[in-house]
This record gives structure tokens, sequence and C-alpha cells, in this order.
């Protein structure tokens, strides 16, 4: 290995990396049964969207004959066979871990799929008058042509969506020649079907039944052999998570110029019918793609059904509600409570509640005069968007920027935004060429004549139900200049003006680069000149090289940079004479880690910054992010104590090898054990308990002794 | 049963809040300020700048064209959007103005008619005088913020968009001031078409500009400045940006090289470094250019360039420009002065009649109703009516005429000094007649300024006939038809009476009043 291949690593295998940490969550025995169920979904559903996006994106490039090289210097072709590799190891992980442990833990618990053979004769009446009421007449048989109904190039010209469980079947009628259909297996319907009479939770899966019910949907015809397949597609940016959803800027052009999407991946569950197999490889046009066959059930997505049944609280992790912040009193407007002081708010930890309440109070508050909203993503029954609605009924000024990407689910929230343009609210779908990630929102008020703004910045979304999940930090202030800049950096995206100068923020595509490389470069150099220096930062992914390169530097200068990177991570820690003063630490737990927060010591000032963008290049060059100085000394001090905690935990972070490759922290016998995500829990409720004797004690009154 | 009164819910007054429009050469911008905490200062609450090439189509075309035109229209009613949003009445900014090169173009009054109609503002075209007002006033900010600048000899240089102005001050005062036709985006359009680049674009410039540049530095060569203080929105925007650490203070190896290296980038790279719109990103290399050829031909060592915006401050200033502070009109006086120097007025004289010509029209303020700009005019008039003499006596109010005609005051823009031209014209013999040149073509407005502040002048004049300066601590009243005027120092006013039955005629006309002069001693 040359010293350039030393150098980074390749963002592919890194991103497999994150992917089997949260793997070894699902394998950990200490962890409750149906957590551990949900790990593997999450494992699932995260590798979906890497197969469609950065295994479809390679897959492009590689066709398009592209020999562009990654930081590593790998061509396309060399990371595609590197990453497929590996990904099928982890496959192979994945169904051993299902079919050898967490199957029979399951049935253990009560959790129990049942034999069609087993099944009472009341359970299988249930089944079939299931199947005839609920699901035959919604299902959409397609038949596959014969050979002489084929195009001339072999087209079936069938069409199987992608991501979705289909059956396939080869039929067959006396003195015909066989045939085959498929059916989708409906997504609308349970994929766990609950058996009657059975304690625990009994079932049997839909494919199943579909399977043994085929027949009734070809009478006259003998169901000679049936399989469940599913085929994934490039370019069907349907995609879960914002984390997959980014594109190199090469495989960007080339989907976009692509209309049809080529097959990535074919999975059929095994056994694999032989016959079956060749078809679909036709119908759904394989290709080059990936054909595997799967040693069990399909699509283990699904799984967070099972991992989510009512009950069995004890297969359950413990809940952490989130805490009411002791800075915000829940009496008091919050207009009054931002004046007062800036308000930091740690989530899940502490309540996204008050982010929320800025907006409802701001729709209800006769003062207010504007509100402004960047939605990058809403959840599914929002607050937000109903107080957003009701400000815009009441004559406000509301402004909201909603960047749209093709979510199907996100259609709910474009209807609302529409009716939200209805009610008089000026709507900006996105900003062209830049995806708006930014999480920022200005309200607007007028004080006795005065205009007064609060804002809240933020580093996870505007949604209330993954605010519950992940890891995130809210910044609510008053003070003048933040206002200025939010009401600039409003009218910079909303077109109202070229974007000048910000008095705090630095922001991307044009400032949040530079000053974050300006940062660094300003730590080295007084480690340099042998001043005390340190940075600490927290992010999900750290991929631009040149940030990476700034880091080495400061490594090389004696900079203790200590990196919490949950996902891909392209630097390479702890290597002599580039990074020895690097460590890098990724925390995979109950709550995604979520918060971008960086820490430079600044000879002793500690100044702490949030932001939206993660040190990749995506972010820093392409989207529109903000980075933002927490300028508040109690709010600083929280973050820099709590970048601390992240960095303590030694019982879910993995430390990152020089060579690559993670492993857990050794603690000694001696050694406390700190799980970070605990401590900040615990710190929450506390604080919450304490603030709410507080405000009890405030009601006692005092009786006079007899 | 007992009601009670529900309370009046207590209206809370809108925001107060001044938002000023400026259309300029490159961009329309809004500031909007509010007084600051507890301060009288006003402080930004909100900037918004939207680049529209105004000068490649009134430099190029000599006219605005549709594009350019409509582009405006939406960007005022965008920036109305934004008022409306801040809670202020009506979306009303507190003044719209348009920059003066649109005076080059032939369709001004069609633009401001269309903007008029689209957005319901009426946009005042900012004349030379304001513009030189608003300059004025920047200049003296930097000067205040800097002791040594105060003290010394200052050139301070603006290179606007089509016309460059000169302000000398000595020890914070204007010793000297021109205007000169030579600009940022005059000169880019009148080399843009060959599409030039790097050191081949950076000659064109000159010698485009050469005759101009030349000019100047006949002008100034000689007036020893010690610092040249650059302000313009293309210096002042890119100040922060090309030179690093922030210097004010900018070494001509430095202006130079940044010169030669912008020259050599492609418009995109231009607009990318340094973070321009398109228009700005062509104009700077023309503002570079020129300032740095004055900077060498004037011998300066450096440059000083604000790190402030420029168009932000010539917003803030808006609200104030329009009157005029007492310290701005005794620099236009100065710059009247100075003029009358040149033409070897006496100035006892002058000033003679300056004083008693103030001391009428305030007296008068009640017939007049003139304004305070008109007597700042009268001022001037005063200062100038015999500068006619420097050619011949004979009609030397005629040559008064031209003279002030064709030169520059500080401070004023054309259409003052035509008045003061017209006045100092009519300071002797003919009352105005409509077939005179200059006073034909004003308006009826216009006409009834020039005539009252000419009856005013020609009385104090008259005053002073002897040109002994007699006429002191003076009384006046208005008494059944007449207007006395006591001389208490004066014991024999004949000639003053004389002169004032060939001088007073048009006070009489004007105000119905005749003209007596009393004498204290009899």
């Amino acid at each position: 290995m040359s010293a350039k291949d030393k150098r980074y690593f390749n963002r592919e295998l890194s991103w497999l990396g994150f992917n089997e940490r949260v793997l070894e969550e699902a394998a950990d025995p200490a962890l409750p049964l149906l957590e551990r169920v949900k790990f593997l979904a999450i494992t699932a559903s995260n590798l979906d969207e890497f197969f469609m996006v950065r295994v479809g994106g390679l897959m492009l490039l590689r066709g398009s004959g592209s020999r562009s090289r990654d930081l590593t210097g790998m061509t396309p072709g060399q990371q595609l066979r590197a990453v497929l590799e590996r990904a099928d190891e982890f496959m192979k992980a994945q169904y051993s871990l299902l079919n050898d442990t967490l199957m029979s833990e399951l049935e253990a618990a009560g959790v129990r799929n049942v034999r069609w053979e087993d099944l009472a004769p009341g359970q299988m009446q249930h089944l079939e008058r299931y199947f005839h009421e609920s699901v035959y007449p919604i299902l959409t048989p397609v038949a596959l042509p014969g050979e002489e109904e084929r195009e001339e190039d072999g087209d079936d010209g069938v069409f199987v969506p992608g991501l979705r469980l289909s059956l396939a079947c080869s039929l067959r009628r006396e003195g015909e020649e066989v045939r085959h259909a498929i059916v989708p297996v409906p997504g609308s319907l349970p994929r766990f079907l609950n058996l009657p009479d059975s304690p625990g939770f009994a079932y049997v899966t839909l494919e199943e039944l579909m399977a043994r019910f085929l027949h009734t949907l070809f009478p006259g015809e003998e169901v000679v052999s049936t399989a469940v397949f599913r085929v994934t597609r490039n370019g069907d940016i349907a995609v879960q998570d914002e984390e997959a959803a980014d594109l190199a800027d090469e495989m960007e052009a080339i989907l976009a110029a692509r209309k049809t999407s080529g097959t990535v991946r074919l999975e059929i569950s095994r056994p694999v019918p032989r016959e079956l197999a060749a078809v679909l490889k036709r119908v759904c046009r394989v290709g080059r793609g990936v054909v595997q066959a799967v040693p069990g059930l399909l699509d283990l997505k699904a799984l967070m059904g099972l991992a989510s049944v009512p009950g069995f609280d004890e297969y359950k992790i413990t809940p952490w509600p989130p805490q009411a912040s002791p800075q915000v009193d829940p009496a008091a407007s919050i207009f009054d409570v931002i004046s007062e002081q800036d308000v930091l708010l740690i989530h899940p930890y502490e309540s996204f509640d008050p982010v929320v309440r800025l907006v409802e109070e701001a729709a209800e508050d006769p003062d207010v005069l504007a509100i402004k909203q960047i939605l990058y993503r809403t959840a599914g029954d929002s607050r937000i968007l109903d107080a957003l609605l009701r400000a815009a009924q009441a004559g406000k000024q509301v402004t909201v920027l909603v960047e749209l990407r093709a979510r199907f689910d996100e259609a709910r929230n474009l209807d609302r935004a529409e009716e939200l343009r209805r009610a008089g609210a000026h709507i900006l779908y996105g900003v062209r060429g830049l995806k708006t990630h930014a999480k920022a929102l200005l309200v607007v008020r007028n004080e006795g004549g005065r205009l007064k703004r609060y804002v809240h910045f933020g580093t996870g979304n505007y949604n209330e139900a993954t605010a519950r999940l992940y890891t995130d930090v809210s910044y609510l202030t008053a003070r003048t200049e933040y206002g200025a800049d939010a009401s600039a950096f409003f009218n910079a995206v909303t077109g109202r003006s070229r974007e000048a100068p910000y008095l705090k923020l630095a922001a991307a595509p044009h400032t949040l680069k530079s000053r974050v490389i300006d940062l660094i470069a300003s730590e080295t150099e007084r480690a340099l000149q042998g001043y005390p220096a340190r940075i600490r930062a927290k992010m999900n992914s750290l991929q631009d090289s040149d940030v990476i390169d700034a880091l080495y530097e400061a490594s090389q200068a004696g900079v203790p940079v200590q990196l919490n990177v949950r996902g891909i991570c392209c630097l390479s820690p702890g290597v002599k004479g580039l990074s020895e003063n690097i460590e890098v630490v990724s925390v995979i737990d109950r709550y995604l880690e979520h918060a971008r927060i960086a820490m430079f010591h600044q000879g002793g000032r500690d100044e702490v910054y949030l932001s939206s963008a993660d040190w990749m290049v995506r972010n820093l060059e392409k989207r529109i992010e903000l980075m933002v100085p927490v300028e508040d000394p109690a709010a600083r001090k929280r973050l820099v104590r709590y970048l601390a905690v992240c960095f303590d935990d030694n019982e879910k972070a993995r430390i990152l090898r020089p060579g690559g490759g993670h492993e857990r922290r050794k603690v000694g016998a001696r050694e406390k054990r700190v799980r970070g995500q605990q401590v900040m829990f615990k710190a929450a409720r506390k604080a919450a308990k304490s603030a709410r004797r507080h405000l009890a004690e405030g009601f006692v009154p005092h009786v006079p002794k007899t | 049963m007992t009601e009670f009164p529900t309370p009046a819910p207590v209206a809370n007054p809108p925001p107060q809040l001044v938002a000023t429009i400026h259309i300029g050469a490159n961009a329309v911008s809004m500031l909007v300020a509010a007084p600051g905490e507890g301060g009288e200062e006003l402080e930004p609450v909100d900037f918004l700048e939207q680049p529209v090439p105004l000068a490649r189509d009134v430099f190029r075309a000599g006219r605005i064209g549709p594009a350019a035109m409509e582009r405006c229209v939406r960007i005022v009613r965008s920036y109305r959007e934004t008022l409306r949003e801040l809670g202020v009445a009506n979306a009303k900014p507190h003044r719209i103005v348009c920059t003066n090169i649109l005076a080059e173009a032939s369709n001004q009054e069609i633009f401001l008619n269309r903007l008029h109609v689209a957005s319901g503002l009426e946009v005042d075209a900012l004349d030379d005088g304001e513009q030189t007002r608003l300059v004025y006033m920047k200049a003296q900010r930097i000067l205040s913020s800097d002791k040594a600048l105060a003290r010394g000899r200052t050139l301070v240089v603006h290179v606007g968009p089509g016309n460059t102005r000169l302000l000398l001050f000595k020890a914070g005062r204007i010793e000297s001031y021109s205007s000169y036709r030579l600009g940022s985006h005059r000169s880019h359009e009148a080399v843009q078409a060959s599409d030039p680049h790097g050191e081949a674009w950076l000659r064109m410039l000159a010698e485009q500009s050469q005759s101009v540049t030349d000019q100047i530095l006949y002008d100034y060569g000689d007036a020893g400045a010690v610092e040249m203080v650059v302000i313009g929105h293309e210096m002042q925007s890119v100040a922060g940006r090309m030179f690093s650490g922030g210097a004010a203070a900018l070494p001509l190896k430095v202006l130079r090289q940044f010169a030669q290296e912008i020259a050599g980038l492609s418009a995109d790279e231009r607009v990318r470094r340094l973070r321009l719109d398109y228009a700005s990103a062509d104009s700077v290399v023309a503002a570079a250019q020129i300032n740095l050829r004055l900077a060498e031909g004037l011998g300066v060592k450096r440059v000083i360039v604000p790190r402030t915006s420029f168009e932000q401050g010539l917003l803030a200033d808006l609200p104030y420009s329009l009157s005029l502070g007492a310290r701005f009109e005794s620099e236009v006086v100065q710059s009247a002065v100075k003029l009358g120097r040149r033409y070897q007025i006496d100035p006892r004289h002058a000033r003679q009649v300056e004083e008693l010509s103030l001391t009428l029209f305030d007296a008068t303020a009640d017939l007049h109703q003139l304004r305070s700009r008109d007597r700042l005019l009268l001022r001037v008039a005063a200062q100038l009516h015999e500068v006619g003499n420097y050619i011949s006596v004979r009609s030397h109010h005629k040559h008064s005429y031209y003279i002030i005609h064709n030169s520059e005051i500080f401070g004023l823009s054309q259409s003052d000094i035509e008045v003061v031209a017209l006045v100092a014209r009519y300071h002797r013999h003919s009352p105005p007649k409509p077939t005179h040149e200059g006073y034909a073509e004003l308006s009826r407005d216009m006409r009834m300024r020039v005539s009252k502040l000419a009856a005013m002048l020609r009385v104090a004049d008259a005053l002073d006939r002897a040109h002994a300066q007699r006429a002191r601590g003076l009384g006046m009243r208005v008494e059944r038809g007449k207007f006395v005027i006591s001389l208490p120092d004066v014991a024999d006013p004949t000639i003053e009476r004389l002169a004032m039955a060939d001088k007073g005629d048009l006070f009489r006309h004007l105000f119905g009043l005749e003209v007596i002069l009393e004498s204290a001693i009899g």
C-alpha cells in the first residue's frame, strides 16, 4: 500500500463499516431482544439505500467508462468490487444473526412464525377469510408475455416496482406451455399477520399467505413453483435517510441524464427455482446488477413491525422520555424566556417542545408580524405546519421554504404546503441548484414600536418525530446580530437579496468551509507558536479532503484533535507523522447521533459552533447550510461539557483504528463505565426534576406555627 | 347589574422604521433602519440588494431596456413585501431614489413613470447636488473617524458609475471640489466592445480616460494632498476581500497588482472571487485602474479604502441628505467665495451684500414663503453677483450669468446653479423677462423663485451702493404699503436712496411694497 492509500479511507467502505457497527448492536445479547430486532431492521433499511444510491451510482460510473479515482485512488470498478464483496459478507452476517439467533429468541419470547402445517383449523379459516376479503381484491397479477409476444429486443414490457416484495410463479395448463406471472405484494397490508387463538404474537407472513392461495388467481392452472423476490434500482431516489441521498457530482449528472434506472440488485428468497430465476433476471433487466439468493425473510426492514408489536415490554428498552428544559418556564411566554437568555436545548434528552411553542405562540401572538422558516423534512402530523397555517390565516407574513425531495410520505406535506399557500403564505420550493439543508426559524415581533427578532438555529430538522430519536441541538436567541443575520439569510434564500456578508453566521456554499478551515488553521498556528490548542468536533460524516488535510496539519503541529464521527470517516487517525494526535470515535446507541458541534480552543475562549452541515463536500459546497457560533457563555459551557461526554463514553463508543476499522474501547476492571447517551438523559432528568421542585416550592405557603 | 367596560386593547404602535431604496447603477438596494437602543442614531435592521445592469443599458444604448426596467419593478415590489413583513405603514419607504446617471437615459421619464405605476411609489432622481452631498457626508464620516485625515490635507476621490468627484479637505474643510465625466461604468462600457483582457484591458481604460485624468491631475497636481481616500461601490466592496490582513491603507504596489490580477481573470472568476455581481465585476477593473492612475499621478504613496459598504452608507444617509446641515452650507458658500476670488470680485462688498440679503430674506419670510434652500442660493448669488466684472464692467450682469452658469459650485445641482446664475444676472438693469435666455426655459414655480430672490438681491445691492459697507444694524418693518429699512449708522443715505429708486422696482412689483430708507439721524 502506498502512502497515498493510507492518507484517506474510502467513503463507501467506511459507510459499510458504520452499518456493521449498527449490526453489532443487533448482535449484542446485553440489549433487549426487540431493540436488537429494531437495529437489524435499521441495518437493512440502510443497506437498501446504500445499494440504491451508492452502489447504483458506482455502477453507473463504471458503466459510463469513468476511471475517475476517489480519495484513496480507487476506480469505480475497484470500489464496486470491494463494496459488493463486503456487502455480501454483511448480508450473510445479517441472516446468520436472524436465522441462528434472533428467530429462536423471538420464538422463546412468544413472537412465533407459525409453520403452515401447524396452523389450527380456526386459524386457517381466519387466514382464508382474510385473504379473500382483504388481500385478493387488491392484488394485480401481471402475466409475463411468452417468447413470441416479446419485443424484438427480448423486452417483456413489464415494470416491476422497485424495493417492493413480489411473488413470481410458473403456471401450467394441461397441453400448454408453461407461462409465468408476477404478483406484487401489497405494501398497504401488514407484513406479519397476527393469528388468532394463540398466545403471544403468532404470525404468518403476507407473502406466505399469498403463495398458498396463489392458485385462486389462476383458475384452471397449476402453480408449479413460486418465489419471493425484490428488485433494487438506482435512481429510485425515494430515499429514506438524508445520509445516503447524496451523490457524487458525476453520478448526479449521469443520473439526471437517464430517465430509466437500471437494476442494481435482485434478491430472491431461497430456495430459488432455477427456471424462475432466469425469467426474473430477464424481466427485471438485471444486466450487470447483483443477484442474491437470500437465505430467509426478504426485506428485513419490515422487522421494524415486529420490533414494535404491542406488549412485550420486558423485551423492549425502558423509554427515556424527553425532559422539559429547566431554562423554559412553561407558564411564561416563550418570547419572554428567549428575551431573558439564550436557550440551548440538547435533544432528545430535552424536549423539542419549546421550538414548536415558538412557532405556535408566534401564530397566536398579535404582535408578531412575520414568521420565516426552512422546512427540510417535517413529521407526518406536524404541529409546526399547523401553527404556520394558523399564522397565515391570521394575516401574518409567513414565508416557508420547503425543500422538496421525491419522497412518498412527503406528498402529504406538499398538500399542506399548498394549503399554506392558499392561506396567503409565501411558499418556496428550495433554491435552484442547491439543496437547502440549513435549519433556521425567524420570528419578527413588534414590541411597542420596536422590532425584535427571535431566531432558532438547529442541527436537526423541524420534525417532532425525529426530534425524539436523533440527538440534535437547538439554539434559541433574540440577540440582535443573530436576528439580523437570520433576516439576511432568509432574504438571500428567498431571492430578495444577494447574500450579504453575515455578522455572526457562516453559510455554505460560500463561507462555511473557509471558516471551518480558518478555525482549524488558527489552532494549528497557535500550537506552532507554543500556545495551547485543541479541536473537538462531532458530526455524522467527515469526508471533505480539504478539511481532512487541515486537520492533519493541525495534528502535525501538535493540536490534540478529537472527532466524534458517527458514520463515514475518510480521515485516517493515529498514523505516525500524519495524524497521531487525532482520535476518532463513533457512537452507536439508542438514539441516532445527529448533532453537529465543533469546538475550537482559540487560546482558551473555547469557541463553539453548531451547524447543519457535515464536513463533507456535498454539505460544504453543494448545499445551503449554516454554522452558528454559540456566544451565550452558559450555552457554550453546556456544549463543551456535552462534547466531553461524547468522548468519555466507553460503552457505546468505538475507536477508529489507524489502519481502518473500529473497535470498542477497552475498559479496565476498575474503570467506571460511561454510556454517553445515558449520562445525558440522566442529567436532563435531574435538571428537569430540580426545576420542577423549584417551581413547586414557589407555591408552598408558609403556615404559622401553632 | 353593574357592567364593567372591557378595557380597550392598548394599540401597539407600528415599529419605528426608516426605509430607503436606491436604484443604482448596478443594483437596487434597500436599507431598513430603526433607532438603536436609547439612542437617536439609526441602526440597520435589514439590507437587501439585487443586481440590475442599469449602467450597462444607459451607457451602451442610452436608454433603459425593457428587461432591466421590469426587473427593477419586480425588485421594488419584492422590497415592499419585506416592508410589509416588517410592519411598515403602507409598506412605503421613507425615500426611493435613483442614480443620477439615469439623467443620461433618453427614457428616464418613462422609467420613473413605469416605476410609479407599478409600485405606487414616487421615485426621486438624485441630482448632482444631492449626490455631492452624499459623497460629502461619507467623506466627513471617514475624516471624523481618523484624526490624521481630519487634520491634514486629504483628497477624497469617488469614482462613481458615471462621474468622478474629488474633494480636497484641509483641516476638515473643503479646499476645493470638482466633478468630472469619468466613471467606472462609463469607462468600462466605452471599451467593452473589444472584449479586452489583462494588460490590454488596463491600457485601453487608461487611454479612454486619459484626457479626463490629465485634467484632474492638472487641477489637483499641486494640491499637495498628503493622503488619498478612495470611496465608491466597487472599491469598498472588494476592500475587505482583496487585501489580506484588512489593512485600510494600501500601498500603490498592492493596488497595481490587484488591478493587474483582476484584469486577467474571467468575468466568472471575478464574480466568484470578489463576490460581486457581474456588472460590478466588470466596472471594478475600471474603478481600480482610474484610482490607480490618479494615485500615481498625484504622487501619493498609498490609498486608503474604507472597508464599510458604500451602498449601505449611502442608503443610511438618504434620509438626511435632502436637508442641508449648517456645516455643509458653509462649505457651499466657501466654494462660492473661492470662485469669486478667482474672478477678482470685491470680497467686502460681496460679504456685505450676502449679509444684507440674508437679513432681508429672514425679515420677509412671511412675504416670500421660500425655503431654506433658497436662502442658500441667495447667499451664493450675493457672493457671486459681480463676477462678470472680470470680463467687462459693461453688461457685467450678463457676464456674471454665463460665468456662474458654466461653473461648478460644490454641493449645488445644475438646476441650483441655474437659479444662482439668473439671480445674479438680475441684480441690476432689466428685471426678468420671459424672452431672456435661461429664464425662458424655467417652470412657473422656478421663475417665481428667481424673481423673489433677485428682488431681494437688488435691494441688498442698493444698500451697499457705495461699496463702503455703511449699512449696519438695519431695522426692517412693513408699514402701510411700505417696506421701511432703517439705517441707524448712515447719516446721509442719498446714494442708497438713488440706487434703491433704480433697484427697488422688482421688490415693489412682487411684494407690493415700496422700499423706503430711513436714516436714524435724518
